[in-house]
């Protein structure tokens, strides 16, 4: 029993830790498709201009680690419309007057397209390993998620509302309305 | 002066006919040979020290004689103990393995790598007026390949998960004063026709599921830009055209007859 206690306790350890691996087919043919309808009227363009860098000098690594890209992105925002009903409309035929409420403005959509990311600079010495291609994604996701976190520095919330007014107020001129007042909430 | 003090004849006569005689025991053993002194020997004493390389080779020499000639406590000793680190790292290996939040080994682990904060900069600022009425979300699985240069028959290859998200709507800024036309309640709106507005594929979108040899910046972004074609095409096979036509023209009438007329006709324009 004592010689077979070494090979059993290998066994079981090798059995402990089998994974199951889904096959690659499986793998590959996962798609997810959504198709649905929204509401949104786009009122503005943002376009934010972004240097990415990451200096990865460590203090028990011989070498250093650079690399520098630039990013531009494509910010849109706008009110969200759908939702919008009669009763956010209160109109006065006798006055031709109308007072519109509008929901707040938000952000539409954030795209940074790949053909506009550009690699600026890249720099590895000693025994450091270049930057891995999936190193180099997350480093252009945590810029993507910078210029998401700095939205109220922007401004383009209150543009977007801004352009939305003078867009509505438009239509309703052209309609006949001769007081107009648009509010948001 | 005491009787053991030697005391010097003058009248004996001075030993001046010493003769050496050399001290060999082999003369007398092999009379026959020559008693000469060990030249050889005599010389590597008289040679510099030992070299570090043969400070190195005896002490490898005396650390495989351990083993060898059976210093066997001291190798029984050791032993056993790689035999219980193999089993304690075993141990936390399955340990690791089986309770997926533990982290053990995560002081192995690289720390990981964080941006900079830099600055980001607003350069241009545009008005718009688009009515996003429609989105597709799709993933999609995009590969390329690439012959290596020096054997064209292996490839190297690249398999790249893309989730995207197209939008697409009519662009209201293209409505002018004509368009806009009342006929007592009604009012008729002619609208330019739906199209394709964005295809956004962010960096947080991408993942590289495999590769296989070398492949630069540039021969990704070719390979993703490929994929966002791809799941283009496939939203517009999936109809998102009609369905963002639809659903526009629905919310624009909700629109217009909140504004105080109840029949509202909106056309499509011809495209130009």
């Amino acid at each position: 029993m004592k010689k077979l206690f070494l090979p059993l306790l290998c066994l079981a350890l090798l059995l402990c830790t089998s994974c199951h691996k889904d096959s690659l087919t499986q793998q590959f043919n996962a798609k997810a498709i959504a198709l649905q309808s929204t509401g949104n009227i786009s009122t503005v363009e943002y376009t934010i201009q972004k240097f990415v860098k990451v200096d990865d000098t460590r203090w028990n690594a011989f070498g250093e680690r650079k690399i520098l890209y630039s990013a531009v992105a494509y910010l849109k925002a706008g009110i969200p419309m759908k939702d919008f009903n009669m009763e956010d409309a209160h109109i006065d035929e006798g006055t031709k007057s109308i007072t519109l409420t509008l929901p707040h403005a938000k952000l539409i959509s954030l795209n940074i397209p790949p053909e506009r990311v550009k690699l600026e600079y890249k720099k590895s010495t000693g025994l450091r390993t270049n930057f891995s291609d999936k190193e180099k994604l997350d480093i252009l996701a945590q810029g993507e998620k910078d210029i998401r976190e700095d939205l109220d520095q922007y401004g383009i919330l209150d543009d977007a509302e801004q352009n939305a007014k003078i867009m509505f107020m438009a239509i309703l001129r052209n309609i006949g309305f001769e007081n107009i007042t648009i509010k948001f909430a | 002066m005491s009787q053991d003090t030697p005391i010097i004849d003058p009248n004996t006569e001075p030993i001046t006919d010493i003769v050496e005689q050399p001290i060999s025991t082999q003369s007398a053993e092999n009379p026959s040979t020559e008693s000469t002194p060990n030249t050889d020997e005599q010389q590597s004493q008289t040679s510099a020290s030992p070299t570090v390389w043969d400070k190195i080779k005896s002490l490898l020499t005396r650390f495989f004689n351990l083993f060898k000639q059976g210093d066997s406590s001291l190798l029984r000793y050791i032993l056993r103990l790689a035999f219980f680190a193999v089993i304690i790292l075993g141990l936390f290996w399955v340990i690791d393995r089986i309770t997926p939040k533990s982290d053990i080994f995560g002081f192995l682990k690289p720390e990981p790598l964080t941006i900079e904060k830099t600055q980001n900069l607003v350069v241009n600022i545009r008005d718009i007026a688009e009515l996003h009425s429609a989105s597709f979300c799709g993933e999609y699985l995009v590969k390329n390949s690439k012959s290596k240069t020096a054997n064209a028959d292996k490839k190297d290859s690249i398999y790249i998960i893309i989730k995207s998200r197209i939008n697409a709507g009519f662009d209201l800024s293209k409505i002018q004063k004509d368009d806009i036309v009342i006929d007592h309640d009604t009012l008729n709106v002619t609208i330019p026709p739906v199209k394709i507005l964005d295809v956004i594929t962010n960096p947080s979108d991408i993942e590289i599921f495999a590769e296989t040899g070398s492949w630069s910046d540039s021969q990704i972004q070719q390979t993703i830009c490929m994929g966002r074609k791809d799941i283009q095409q496939i939203a517009i096979n999936h109809g998102i055209l009609p369905k963002a036509q639809e659903s526009g023209i629905q919310i624009l009438q909700n629109i217009f007859q909140s504004f105080g007329y109840a029949k509202v006709n909106i056309t499509l324009a011809k495209e130009k």
